[in-house]
C-alpha cells in the first residue's frame, strides 16, 4: 500500500514538473508554451536563441512582446459574434478554394452574354460594364457558384 | 286538268316577281325623296371583316351549389364567386362564366387557401429540418422568412412543399459551408483569421489625430538619426498611412495590455507576476 502511494506521488510530481516545464508564461491565465516561445525566438533571433538560453530580463521582454497577440486571440474569440466568425472563416475558405479553381475566358464570356441578355430583357437601366472590366468578378462568381453547388449536392438535407 | 294547274302556276310566278321588285324600288325611292334622309343606308353596325360573336349561353347555378369536392372539402359556388370577385377586383363575379381551364385554377387556389387556413403551426422550437445532422428549428426559418418577405409571411408551416424546400436550401448553405470549414481549417488558421477580423474591426473604430501621427513621426525620426545621423528620413506626408496604422496598433495594444496579469516561469521555480501596460506589438527585443 505504501509503495503504491509513493509511486502515485512520484508520477504526480513528475507530471506536474513536466507541465510546469512546458509553460513559459501565462497571460490573463492563458498559457504561452515554451514551444510557442521558441517558435517566436527562432524568427526573432534567426534560430540562434532558445527559451532556456534567455536571461530573466530577456524572457520578460519576449513574453511582453508575445502577450498582445495572445490577448488579441482571446478578444477575437470573446468579442466577435458567431455570425462574424462564421462569415470570416467561410470567406477565407472560399477564397482559398477559389484560388485552386480556374474558369476559362470562354465560360466567363458566355456568362457575361447571358447576364447582358437578361438585363436587356428586364429593361434594366443599369449600365453594363465592358467584359474586360467585369471578367474577373464574373470568374469569381462562377467559381463560387460551382463550389457551393458541389457542396449542396453532397449535403444531407432532411425536411420534416 | 294538269295543263290548267301548270298554266296557273306559271302566271302566278310571273306576276309575283315584279311585285317584289316594286317594293325594293319604292323603298329606295322613299329614301331619296325623304327630306330628312341623307340618302344613304346606315351601315354602321355592319362588320365586314369581323367574325360574328358567338353567343354563349351560361347555365347559372345557385350560390349554394357544390361545385367541387377535394379531399372532403366541399367548395360552394358562392366561395368561388367571392374569390373571383376579390382577385379580379370586381371584374369577374361568376364562376360559371369561366372556361374549364380557369375553373380548375380557381379550385386549386381555393384548396390551397383552405389547406393553409386549416394547417396547424408547429411550436417555434420544433426541428423542421436537418442539414448534415445540424438541426434547423422553426424559429430560425420563421425569422428568415419574415426578413425575406418583409414581414408579409412569418410562418414556415404556411408554405407549400416547394417553398419549404427553397427556404431550407437557403438556410442550409451557411451550415454546409461551416461544416466544410470546420473540416478543412486548422486551429492555427482559424485563430489567425479571427484575430485579423477583430483587429480590422478595432481599427475601424479608432480615431487618429494629426498630432498623434506627427509625434510618432518625430519619435521615429529621432530614433533613426540616433542610430545613423546621415539617415535619409522620408517626408511626413509620404508615410502618412503607415504612421496612422502604427498609432492605431499602439492604441489597441495599450488597451489590451491595461490591467493584464502576466506570470513568467523563469525555470528556477520563481514566477513573477508582472503588470505591464508598456509592451507594444512592435516592441523591439534585443536577443
Amino acid at each position: 500500500m505504501k509503495k503504491t502511494l509513493v509511486t502515485l506521488c512520484m508520477v504526480l510530481l513528475l507530471g506536474t514538473t513536466g507541465a510546469m516545464a512546458t509553460t513559459a508564461a501565462t497571460v490573463n491565465g492563458m498559457e504561452i508554451t515554451v514551444d510557442e516561445a521558441n517558435k517566436a525566438l527562432k524568427v526573432l533571433s534567426k534560430g540562434k536563441m532558445t527559451w532556456e538560453k534567455l536571461s530573466k530580463d530577456e524572457k520578460n521582454k519576449l513574453i511582453h512582446m508575445m502577450a498582445p497577440s495572445k490577448l488579441v486571440s482571446e478578444a477575437s474569440k470573446k468579442e466577435l459574434s458567431e455570425k462574424e466568425k462564421g462569415a470570416a472563416l467561410s470567406g477565407f475558405w472560399m477564397q482559398r478554394s477559389m484560388s485552386k479553381m480556374s474558369v476559362s475566358d470562354e465560360t466567363a464570356k458566355a456568362a457575361y452574354e447571358k447576364m447582358k441578355k437578361a438585363a436587356k430583357a428586364a429593361k434594366s437601366k443599369e449600365k453594363i460594364p465592358e467584359f474586360d472590366k467585369a471578367k474577373q468578378s464574373i470568374k469569381m462568381q462562377i467559381a463560387q457558384e460551382e463550389i457551393v453547388g458541389k457542396l449542396m449536392k453532397k449535403a444531407d438535407i432532411k425536411i420534416k | 286538268m294538269k295543263k290548267t294547274i301548270l298554266a296557273m302556276g306559271l302566271s302566278l310566278f310571273v306576276l309575283d316577281n315584279p311585285l317584289a321588285a316594286d317594293a325594293l324600288k319604292n323603298s329606295l325611292t322613299n329614301i331619296l325623296n325623304d327630306k330628312n334622309s341623307v340618302g344613304m343606308v346606315n351601315l354602321d353596325n355592319l362588320s365586314i371583316n369581323g367574325k360574328p360573336k358567338p353567343t354563349t349561353h351560361f347555365k347559372k347555378r345557385s350560390p349554394n351549389t357544390i361545385i367541387s369536392t377535394v379531399k372532403g372539402y366541399k367548395i360552394r359556388k358562392k366561395e368561388a364567386d367571392a374569390f373571383l370577385n376579390k382577385v379580379t377586383k370586381g371584374k369577374v363575379k361568376d364562376y360559371d362564366r369561366l372556361p374549364k381551364k380557369q375553373r380548375k385554377m380557381v379550385i386549386k387556389e381555393l384548396v390551397k387557401i383552405h389547406t393553409l387556413k386549416n394547417k396547424k403551426s408547429r411550436p417555434s422550437t420544433a426541428v423542421i429540418a436537418t442539414v448534415n445532422g445540424v438541426k434547423i428549428i422553426k424559429k430560425e426559418a420563421d425569422s428568415f422568412l419574415k426578413k425575406m418577405t418583409s414581414g408579409k409571411v412569418k410562418d414556415f408551416d404556411m408554405l407549400d412543399k416547394k417553398q419549404r424546400k427553397l427556404l431550407i436550401t437557403d438556410l442550409a448553405r451557411p451550415i454546409v459551408l461551416k461544416s466544410e470549414v470546420d473540416m478543412n481549417l486548422t486551429a492555427e488558421e482559424r485563430d489567425g483569421i479571427l484575430r485579423q477580423v477583430w483587429l480590422e474591426k478595432q481599427k475601424s473604430t479608432i480615431d487618429v489625430t494629426n498630432d498623434e501621427m506627427l509625434t510618432l513621426y518625430e519619435e521615429k525620426k529621432a530614433q533613426s538619426l540616433a542610430v545613423n545621423p546621415n539617415a535619409v528620413i522620408p517626408a511626413y506626408l509620404t508615410i502618412g498611412k503607415q504612421l496612422k496604422s502604427e498609432v492605431i496598433e499602439k492604441k489597441i495594444t495599450q488597451k489590451l495590455m491595461k490591467d493584464v496579469k502576466i506570470e513568467i516561469n523563469f525555470g528556477d521555480h520563481s514566477s513573477k507576476d508582472l503588470n505591464s501596460s508598456t509592451a507594444t506589438l512592435d516592441n523591439n527585443i534585443t536577443i
